[in-house]
């Protein structure tokens, strides 16, 4: 029998807690002193800049994102809805959907975009305005993301739904529309609410199609601001601005997602 | 449309099934069923779990799509894909074991949806013949409770109330109270007691033995997916002729008491 020091697991817990704790705490003092505050602040926080950026930043370049973000959201989801209809359905058409979900799932979200606003001219001589272009192409590849959410949320009602809807005499039809879908709807709010967030910040792409000044979203209007000012403050507020939208949608989601949880 | 329901009207029994089979994969789950039930009848099935007796009634309504044989209800061949199956339905009642209340709407919503779907009454009507119906099966004060709010044993209750608001002509009840707390089987029963009084047609799955033995007027007794035994249903569960249906009823009323040549045989439920 021994009688060596042992330490109880705890304890040897609590210690390495308290050295990385100790090594946090000198990188962090290193940096305070190495670092020239005078120089980060003037590039990354410069007043000047960011009065100059104000109030266009809100005023064309968020509300611009949003515009996107929201049309290209509304369209896109009713398009996934009726992708995963088909799917469902089986037969050519929901071949055709689950072709469609796949084709656009698989490759880049650029590539549909730059697709949209230079292949369609150049293929068949079909030029829509760069805004037109850029939306219809974040509603395809939104239809084509949600469609797999909606598709696993009508999976997620359980049969007996369907069952006691067609013993009522109700078809297919009615009960996909008044039954199952609403109860999909529900289930799929958490994640939708995520797709919504991904398109946010997606729309962001949409530079690749060019803008007319009126027309620049967030992103290219940073990076315009930037080049021009040779200033990182603007990236700065437009992280910013994302931030503002994101953080409470994804704080949104996590609510949701336990107050859905529990069979309502 | 009418000449789909050539004996809707007539005589003939509105449960009539002629060599009904039906295989899962290799699995044949009924193995050639005859069965008609009268109008005003009520029929109970009983058996072991396991026997058949809740897809017969599944494939009444063609929820299960039977691999062989006839199934004629309301005069209408369920089998002929020519028929419209939606339209029978309507006038079919189905009660199931785990209730399948619309969760998204309220008892009262429950009722009325089917009603201005599929029989195109005007809302007014519709929540008139709902409101009659929950009142019948006493939930008039739980009429715009959402399904999560209430019971199992009032659950089943706006089931039942769902399913005579589309005035069937036949109820099919798939162990209605098998899914409920023993104090809550009561109040279920005693609505369907009521209906049953009232001559409505009635296909019931179940193991309530007394309910078998007094409300229905004829009782099946399933075993390894053939009909054992039928008859009255006070004949058949006090004396039964066969010994499958002496075992049965002898575990299922008295589930204590095993007999010593039973041990070993089977593992307790």
């Amino acid at each position: 029998m021994s009688v060596l020091p042992y330490l109880k697991p705890t304890s040897r817990q609590r210690l390495g807690r308290l050295a990385s704790y100790a090594v946090g705490v000198i990188f962090i003092l290193l940096i305070l002193v190495f670092t020239d505050w005078a120089h980060i602040q003037k590039v990354f926080f410069n007043p000047e800049v960011a009065v100059e950026m104000w109030p266009a930043i809100v005023t064309v370049a968020m509300k611009n994102t949003l515009i996107y973000t929201v049309s290209s959201y509304i369209l896109g989801s009713l398009l996934a809805i009726v992708l995963a209809v088909l799917k469902l359905a089986g037969g050519p058409l929901g071949w055709f959907a689950s072709a469609f979900i796949e084709l656009f799932r698989g490759i880049p979200a650029l590539l549909t975009i730059f697709s949209m606003a230079y292949v369609l001219p150049i293929a068949f001589g079909l030029r829509l305005p760069s805004v037109i272009a850029g939306i219809t192409a974040l509603t395809i590849v939104t239809g084509a993301y949600a469609a797999e959410i909606v598709r696993a949320g009508i999976q997620a009602v359980p049969s007996g739904q369907t069952e006691a809807a067609r013993s009522l005499g109700m078809g297919s039809g009615q009960t996909m529309f008044w039954v199952v879908l609403p109860q999909a709807m529900r289930i799929v709010i958490p994640p939708m609410t995520n797709e919504f967030v991904m398109l946010l910040k997606d729309t962001s792409l949409l530079y690749i199609g060019g803008f007319a000044i009126m027309e620049k979203e967030l992103v290219t209007f940073g990076q315009d601001a930037l080049s021009m000012t040779g200033n990182a403050t603007p990236i700065v507020m437009v992280a910013i601005a994302y931030l503002i939208v994101t953080l409470p949608l994804t704080w949104l989601v996590g609510k949701l997602e336990k107050k859905l949880d529990p069979k309502r | 449309m009418n000449n789909l329901f050539p004996n809707l009207e007539s005589a003939q029994a509105p449960v009539v099934v002629r060599g009904l089979h039906k295989s899962f994969g290799d699995n044949e789950v009924l193995k050639g069923i005859d069965l008609t039930v009268e109008q005003g009848e009520v029929v109970c099935v009983i058996g072991p779990s396991g026997s058949g007796k809740s897809t017969l009634l599944r494939c009444l309504n063609l929820l299960e799509q039977p691999t062989k044989g006839s199934i004629q209800l309301l005069g209408a061949e369920m089998t002929d894909p020519d028929v419209e199956l939606n339209q029978v339905r309507t006038h079919v009642g189905m009660v199931f074991q785990s209730f399948n209340l619309f969760p998204n709407m309220t008892a009262i919503g429950n009722c009325v949806i089917a009603q201005r779907q599929v029989l195109k009454r005007s809302k007014a009507e519709a929540v008139e013949i709902a409101k009659k119906n929950l009142e019948l099966v006493g939930l008039s004060d739980r009429m715009d409770y959402y399904p999560a709010k209430l019971s199992g044993g009032q659950q089943q209750r706006v089931a039942i109330a769902r399913a005579l608001s589309m005035d069937p002509r036949v109820m099919l009840f798939d162990e209605p109270t098998a899914a409920l707390d023993p104090e809550l089987v009561g109040d279920v029963l005693a609505v369907m007691r009521d209906l049953a009084q009232a001559g409505m047609t009635m296909v019931v799955v179940t193991h309530e033995m007394l309910f078998a033995r007094d409300v229905s007027d004829r009782t099946v007794f399933m075993d390894g997916g053939v009909i054992v035994e039928q008859g009255p249903s006070r004949d058949l569960i006090t004396n039964p002729g066969h010994e499958r249906t002496l075992i049965f009823l002898k575990r299922v009323l008295n589930p204590t008491n095993v007999d010593d040549s039973e041990l070993g045989e089977t593992e307790p439920d």
